[in-house]
């Protein structure tokens, strides 16, 4: 998978070309959200003290102060970097908004997460867990064509892109003299 | 669809379908995808079986291309790979064959030499995003909403 900063950033760059400022934050978070769910419980779990420091000791982790089970919790969470399961999960997390955002809540998210599996599916692919079509399939699909930190070079330039729409809008809004909403003109309306 | 009636309900149902598909992936991806203790210990063909050894770390260099790798959860294994030269420390992934004494003959392997900075970046941009959610939205619990704020001057 490529890192999160250039998942969030294309993200950033695609919604604010393409489409309306409306629902950001949700297709924002439905570019981070296969990753966030999928991959931190095993960050967690990994960064266990106990873990780390049997780790360190190289040693296998079968002791007493940590319950065997929570080495499989990893496990668990590994579909959601699939489309069925993201899917339901963007259904789920809707359903925490009003009912008149919901529609557009559930569809950023959605855009947003297959956008993120989309350029994942770009990259070589080391870790065997990624079940993209799960339940149907348990392959983890690659096409190959960049490494797997090939994308911190491509990084800066989007981060910078990123910022210089943000300036220009800050700009074009306080010209307007709207400083907290997003203004019309320079974004479009709503979604 | 998106309706408030039987929210409760649908959202339940929601939350029900994803447990029994983690808990599904728990079952049969162990078994799918055994560890490599697991699989060492069940291995009986001369021929070796393949074996993907993603993003483990080197702690020893033993020289004469023989390698100490840390996979998951603490295993030691002893790779062989004569034109590798890994140095201690270095994140490795490895594709091989697992031979019945117990070590592993490399076939493919990469070094991720920038995958410390690939954590630092994805750590902020993670909080980033999930600061700006809590810019964005507010939790009201009862019921269990989240609610926009008008405050947010990015997004």
């Amino acid at each position: 998978m490529p890192d999160l900063l250039t998942h969030a950033a294309t993200a950033y760059l695609l919604k604010r070309v393409l489409s309306p400022r409306r629902h950001l934050v949700p297709f924002l978070l439905g570019s981070a959200l296969p990753d966030l769910v999928s991959y931190l419980p095993l960050a967690i779990t990994s960064a266990t003290p106990v873990l780390a420091r049997e780790l360190a000791q190289g040693t296998q982790v079968t002791s007493t102060a940590l319950p065997l089970w929570i080495e499989h919790v990893p496990e668990f969470f590994y579909p959601f970097h699939g489309i069925l399961p993201f899917l339901l999960l963007c259904g789920l997390l809707a359903f925490l908004v009003p009912a008149a955002d919901r529609r557009g809540v559930f569809l950023n998210l959605l855009l947003g997460g297959l956008l993120h599996l989309g350029m994942d599916l770009l990259q070589v692919n080391h870790h065997q867990h990624s079940y993209l079509l799960f339940p149907f399939s348990w392959r983890a699909y690659s096409l190959g064509w960049i490494g797997t930190e090939s994308s911190l070079s491509v990084a800066p330039f989007l981060c910078a892109a990123c910022a210089a729409f943000l300036v220009h809008d800050h700009r074009k809004r306080k010209a307007l003299g709207i400083p907290g909403e997003p203004a019309n003109g320079v974004s479009g309306g709503t979604s | 669809m998106f309706s408030d009636r039987f929210r409760f309900w649908k959202m339940s149902s929601l939350a029900l379908v994803l447990l029994l598909l983690g808990t599904h992936s728990v079952r049969e991806g162990l078994r799918r995808f055994p560890e490599i203790q697991v699989q060492r210990e069940g291995v009986r063909d001369p021929h070796g079986e393949p074996v993907n050894l993603p993003l483990a770390q080197v702690r020893q260099a033993m020289g004469e291309g023989r390698f100490l790798l840390v996979v998951t959860y603490g295993e030691l294994i002893e790779l062989r790979s004569p034109e590798a030269d890994f140095r201690k420390g270095q994140i490795v992934s490895v594709s091989g064959r697992l031979l019945p004494q117990g070590y592993v003959e490399a076939e493919s392997y990469t070094v991720h030499r920038w995958r410390w900075l690939k954590k630092l970046v994805s750590l902020a941009a993670a909080l980033l995003i999930l600061g700006l959610c809590g810019v964005r939205y507010r939790l009201s619990w009862r019921p269990l909403t989240l609610r926009e704020r008008n405050s947010c001057r990015i997004c």
